[in-house]
């Protein structure tokens, strides 16, 4: 019952979140100067004051900001998020188009980032200070200071030029083949895990080693409990919700991450979808997008807190 | 130089062969670049020959490199980049150029550019005035049909009109359909078409590859598919759309039914947007796709160094300083000159383009076919400083002003050196930086002092130069005209053969220098690269940048 009225007030919460990423995204690009009569004036042969107008008129920017940021809020209720005066396309209809390909690299991401930094993270600090402790800080900070598109560059030179292991741009969708869909996957998904495995590695280390000088831990090894076990069995657990958490939140910066990612390796995800509509100032495709970013990373880390609590008896206290 | 001479050589004849043409080309511009560079391709110019040898490359009519090996084939495919996503197909629809190749191959054109700037028909059989240019007749074969089974008529052309002028339409051909007073389909095969007023270069409205007037679309499939035809387009081209990810990729297949004059050699053509021109140089090298563009020659040198084959293409666009003429400092001519006088292009081609982008000259770029020399004021830093002194002394001028300026690297790098240049003639420019959008909207305002942008002056020449410059156009972001330039406009809007227009776009170019309504800067020097599957490539056409794509074949 108290999970329920917990899950409750965190979903009310989340509303009011999105409310208010919605108006803000709203104010935000209003605030930006020239419109999307003046993106399509700037490449037509009518450039004058009197085609700006018209345009603005058609595509309803003449109408005051309340009325229209209310005119949007209504149909996004509705499910309806709006239509792009460029491809004629619903904004819905766009996004479940190139949702898939984004959710893939993200999951891909996290997974492979998971997959290889807990074991290191937990070696590094039952080891703690000893020289893979010192190679693994070494290498973690170089790979947090690298950005993507560099990382992604170098992986094209390397494993699609001089090693011609891989593609280097496109993607290849599920239908033409798992092997084919994760080949095209691999270095976009590399780039985007680079600097999030040095931050998973660090975060559950210091957990792992504020947890590893518990009593319990001291307990445990005193019952002669082999070291693998109480490392994975009873340190592992503990440690996870920090974790969690900052998963939850580097989703954020994976969203921006895959934008440029996406471009280079021309991936036809959510990333290049948001860059083109800012760049034709292509607003309700913008406004879209961003609510939906907005609403995936509420929910995930409303899930984060969720499962949080389920693992951790203080948080669900 | 003499017109003649220039123009032989844009159009490959002369003396000396294509061969000849193309070695000393390279020599020359190898010359030109710094040593490091000058011996990184020298070392491994054999590498690029062994894949195009040298014979194989030639000058197109339109002064760009193009390649031919061996005899044109049919058949195989090509995976080829864009640098901007494609978000839509519609030729009544806001156009970008890195649809206009897709789109000659998916509708075809009813007329082409030929390299002197004149307009020839492509699909259509005859474009032709009755009159002094105010009615007109378009006719059309027999028997074309869109991929639908549509009859491709005069009707069909009418619809395309109607729908380009209409009120909402947003093409770049709006404002020039709406100069049309009556359109009908006479017959089957015949269009009427009358004029508000006389327009002699009336085609040219058409061959623009960037308008969507060239294409006509099945209007059954408009009708049907309304504002998503862009998504699903339909025309009576060479190819048709197989897939259509807008913004991502699209891969186009023969039109077996297809009975126009431009069939092509490849029976599929992939096209994917690929932003980065280092990720576009290394998806060729690893094969991944088959042809690569990009806006710096440098890069044509880093391609050359990994064997890929590089084709040149003619640059006729050029940076440049739009002033506002609408107020001060920028409405004096002297202040004009002054910023004109104190940039050294030799300079910013070295530190921003690697020496691969020289100055412009005069208001047309130098490879135009009609460039002349005009006596364009050049770099002379004492010269623009004591025109500051005398401007600021007669006007208590604060000797500042504001440098509008987009994001793109290249802007900004221009941006920062005319800065200090500027500076060092005693003047502040503040650098502002504002998206396309924005520019727009201050220069349609006036709400500026001066913009650092790109022009791009086609071959047709006047129909540009009256768009940005002449007093009564809406496009004339400078706020101001000139009677001698607007003249000569007008009488070149009336002038259809190149010989009579040879020495008025001469006379307008000396007009140009005596007004200095613009600063040109460096010129842009587009290329493209490829690996060696391909062995017909035909460079680009007229001066957009994009090839036809019906003129490309690859090997066994």
């Amino acid at each position: 019952m108290r999970h329920f009225t917990v899950s409750l007030s965190r979903v009310v919460h989340l509303l009011g979140v999105l409310l208010g990423v919605s108006f803000l995204v709203f104010s935000l690009l209003n605030l930006l100067p020239g419109d999307a009569a003046m993106a399509i004036v700037a490449t037509s042969g009518d450039t004058s004051p009197e085609a700006v107008e018209r345009i603005r008129a058609q595509l309803g920017l003449d109408q005051p900001f309340f009325h229209r940021y209310f005119s949007w809020l209504f149909g996004v209720l509705q499910g309806n998020l709006g239509q792009s005066y460029r491809t004629g396309q619903t904004v819905f209809e766009m996004i479940i188009e190139r949702l898939p390909v984004t959710f893939e690299l993200m999951v891909l991401v996290v997974f492979l980032s998971l997959v290889i930094s807990i074991p290191i993270a937990v070696y590094a600090a039952r080891y703690r200070d000893s020289l893979f402790d010192r190679i693994v800080a070494f290498f973690s900070f170089g790979l947090q200071a690298i950005p993507p598109f560099m990382v992604v560059l170098v992986m094209i030179v390397v494993l699609a030029v001089k090693l011609a292991l891989l593609p280097a741009i496109g993607f290849a969708p599920i239908s033409e083949g798992l092997g084919a869909n994760l080949k095209s996957m691999v270095i976009p998904v590399l780039a985007l895990s680079a600097p999030l495995i040095p931050l998973y590695i660090r975060v559950l280390r210091n957990e792992m080693i504020r947890t590893l000088q518990e009593d319990f831990i001291l307990v445990a090894r005193a019952q002669g409990i082999m070291p693998r076990s109480i490392l994975f069995r009873y340190a592992l657990k503990p440690s996870v919700p920090t974790l969690i958490t900052v998963i939850g939140i580097s989703v954020g910066s994976l969203v921006s991450g895959s934008i440029v990612v996406e471009l280079i390796c021309g991936l036809p995800g959510i990333g290049i979808m948001l860059y083109n509509a800012i760049n034709a100032r292509d607003y309700v495709v913008v406004q879209g997008v961003v609510l939906l970013i907005a609403a995936v990373y509420v929910f995930i880390n409303f899930c984060a807190d969720l499962v949080t609590s389920f693992i951790d008896p203080r948080v669900k206290s | 130089m003499d017109f003649k001479v220039r123009f032989d050589r844009l159009c490959g004849r002369g003396h000396a062969s294509n061969k000849d043409r193309t070695s000393k080309r390279t020599v020359a511009t190898i010359r030109q670049l710094p040593i490091a560079a000058t011996l990184m391709a020298a070392s491994l110019l054999h590498v690029a020959w062994a894949t195009a040898p040298a014979n194989s490359i030639y000058t197109t009519e339109f002064g760009g490199q193009g390649l031919k090996i061996g005899e044109p084939r049919k058949g195989g495919s090509i995976t080829t980049s864009t640098r901007a996503p494609i978000e839509s197909l519609d030729p009544a629809g806001p156009q970008i150029t890195a649809a206009i190749s897709p789109m000659r191959a998916i509708f075809d054109t009813l007329v082409v550019y030929a390299p002197d700037g004149t307009v020839k028909p492509s699909l259509l059989k005859s474009f032709a005035t009755l009159d002094n240019g105010r009615n007109w007749i378009m006719r059309l074969p027999d028997g074309l049909k869109f991929t639908d089974g549509t009859p491709f008529n005069a009707l069909a052309i009418v619809n395309h009109i109607n729908n380009l002028a209409a009120p909402t339409s947003k093409s770049r051909s709006a404002s020039e359909m709406r100069q049309i007073e009556s359109v009908k389909a006479v017959g089957d095969t015949t269009v009427q078409i009358a004029l508000k007023e006389p327009w002699l270069n009336f085609p040219k409205a058409f061959a623009n590859n960037a308008s969507g007037a060239n294409y006509v679309p099945s209007p059954t499939a408009v009708q049907r598919l309304g504002v998503r035809f862009g998504l699903t387009p339909v025309g009576a081209g060479p190819y048709m759309v197989h897939e259509f990810v807008p913004g991502a990729k699209l891969v186009m297949v023969r039109n077996p039914a297809y009975k126009g004059p431009n069939p092509g050699y490849l029976d599929e053509i992939k096209v994917v947007p690929v932003i980065d021109v280092q990720a576009r140089l290394q998806a060729v090298i690893a094969g991944d796709l088959t042809i690569g563009q990009t806006q710096n020659q440098a890069d044509l040198v880093s391609a050359q160094a990994s064997g890929l084959t590089t084709l040149k293409q003619p640059g006729f666009s050029y940076y440049d300083i739009l002033f506002n003429l609408r107020r001060a400092p920028f409405n004096d001519k002297r202040m004009r000159q002054a910023v004109i006088q104190a940039i050294n292009l030799e300079a910013t081609n070295k530190a921003v383009f690697s020496g691969t982008a020289p100055g412009a000259r005069g208001i047309l770029p130098p490879q135009h076919p009609y460039f002349i020399e005009t006596g364009w004021p050049k770099y002379d830093a004492a010269a623009a400083r004591k025109l500051v002194e005398d401007y600021a002394k007669e006007t208590n001028w604060n000797k500042e002003f504001a440098l509008q300026v987009t994001s793109p690297t290249a802007f900004q790098k221009q941006a920062v050196i005319i800065q200090q240049m500027l500076a060092a003639v005693g003047i502040k420019a503040r650098i502002v930086v504002a998206e396309q959008p924005k520019m727009v909207s201050d220069a349609l305002s006036g709400n500026y002092d001066a913009q650092l942008r790109d022009l791009g002056i086609r071959t047709e020449t006047e129909q540009t130069l009256a768009n940005v410059f002449e007093s009564k156009s809406k496009g004339n972001n400078g706020g101001a005209g000139n009677p001698t330039v607007d003249a000569l406009l007008q009488k070149l809007r009336q002038t259809a053969t190149a010989e009579e227009r040879k020495p008025m776009i001469q006379e307008l170019q000396r007009a140009f220098t005596q007004w200095l309504p613009i600063a040109p800067l460096n010129v842009i020097n587009p290329g493209v690269f490829m690996g060696k599957k391909v062995a017909g490539y035909p460079g680009f056409i007229a001066d957009q940048d994009t090839p036809d794509y019906t003129k490309i074949w690859v090997s066994k």
